[in-house]
Order: structure tokens, then sequence, then C-alpha cells
């Protein structure tokens, strides 16, 4: 099974933007470069989101009962 | 003042609705299959191989199908929204009993792509209408 977080989010980006990019654009050109805004958005979107809730929880995690 | 028949051969105003509708049901029983018979076999293979993927991978991943539960509102949208992707979701439901596995660690993602899958395909069903309406090439 696969359990890698960050590997789930880029298949499932992946498979989001080629379907976006192959709905709303006509031309190769512009499906490619709606396909990697699409993916830089998520991953990196991710990635930061991931970044900025780094120093979360302020307090120790809860132990595990 | 009298009215001129149409010529010969012109879509008539009931055509003009009944295929974008029978258009729009195949779109949605089997996903792809919409476009493929708006004769646009690339965005078919895309968008029935994406949606069949996304159901696939989340049965894989053991995510929750969703069925509707009476005592949660909201469980009626997110039924809707699996019941998107078409014949998989049938299948799934009533022909392998699919139901996932709630002790799985996958089983929240494994229900995200079991809902992408259904809204995907819903989205292919608008395009494919839009499509065969003329509004869209």
């Amino acid at each position: 099974m696969l359990t890698s977080h960050f590997a789930l989010m880029v298949i499932y980006a992946l498979q989001v933007s080629l379907f976006f990019a192959v709905l709303w654009r006509r031309r190769f050109r512009d499906r490619a470069r709606l396909f990697l805004q699409m993916m830089a958005g998520m991953v990196g979107g991710g990635l930061l989101l991931a970044w900025l809730m780094f120093p979360f929880p302020w307090s120790p995690p809860a132990p595990i009962p | 003042m009298t009215k001129t028949p149409p010529p010969a051969g012109a879509p008539s105003q009931a055509d003009g609705f009944l295929r974008p509708l029978l258009v729009a049901a195949a779109a949605w029983a089997l996903p792809g299959s919409g476009h493929l018979l708006l004769r646009k076999p690339r965005r078919a293979a895309v968008v029935g191989g994406v949606v069949l993927f996304s159901f696939l991978f989340g049965c894989w991943l053991q995510g929750h199908l969703y069925v509707v539960v009476p005592e949660q509102p909201l469980s009626r949208l997110a039924t809707l929204s699996s019941m998107g992707a078409g014949a998989p979701y049938f299948l799934a439901r009533y022909l392998v009993e699919y139901r996932g596995d709630i002790l799985s660690s996958t089983f929240e993602y494994g229900k995200a792509f079991l809902l992408t899958a259904g809204l995907l395909n819903l989205l292919a069903v608008l395009d494919a209408w839009d499509i065969a309406n003329g509004s869209k090439d």
C-alpha cells in the first residue's frame, strides 16, 4: 500500500492537472502551460502550507492512549 | 403570412435537445464515452483514463465509497458526487459490494480519490453537453 503523503499528493495533482489542461485548453502549448501551472500550484502550495504549519501545535503532542 | 418549412436534413428543435442529452447520459454512464461519441478520441481517452484511474486508485487505497446515511445529511451530497463516476460506482457498490476499509491508513486518501473521480466525470459531462450543444468546440 502506498502510504507516502507526498507521493499521494503528487499523484492527485498529476491527474487533476492533466484533466483540466485537456478539458480547458485546445492547443498543446496552452495545455502544457496550464498543466505545469496547476502542478506547481498544488504541489508547491501543499509544501508551502506544510512549511507554514510546521511549528504547530505549540504544545507537545498528546500521548497516544 | 405562411411559414417556410425547414430545409430537408436540418436538425429539428427536438433533435437539438435530444442529442446533447444522449451524449451527456453516455458521458455520465461510461466515463469518456460522451467525447468519443462527439469524435474527440484524445479528450475521451484522457477523461476516461483519469476518471477510471482515480476511481480504481481510490478503491486500491481502500477509500470510503459513500452511501446515503439518513442521520448525516451531507452524506447525500457526497453520495451524489461519488455517483458522478457512473458505471464504476454502481459496479463497485452492487456487483463487487465494495465498502472500503476504515482501518486502512489510506482510508481518507482513497475517499478523496473516489469523490474526485465522480466530480471530474460530472465536469466532463457538462463539457460534452456544451460540445454537443454547439456552444463549445
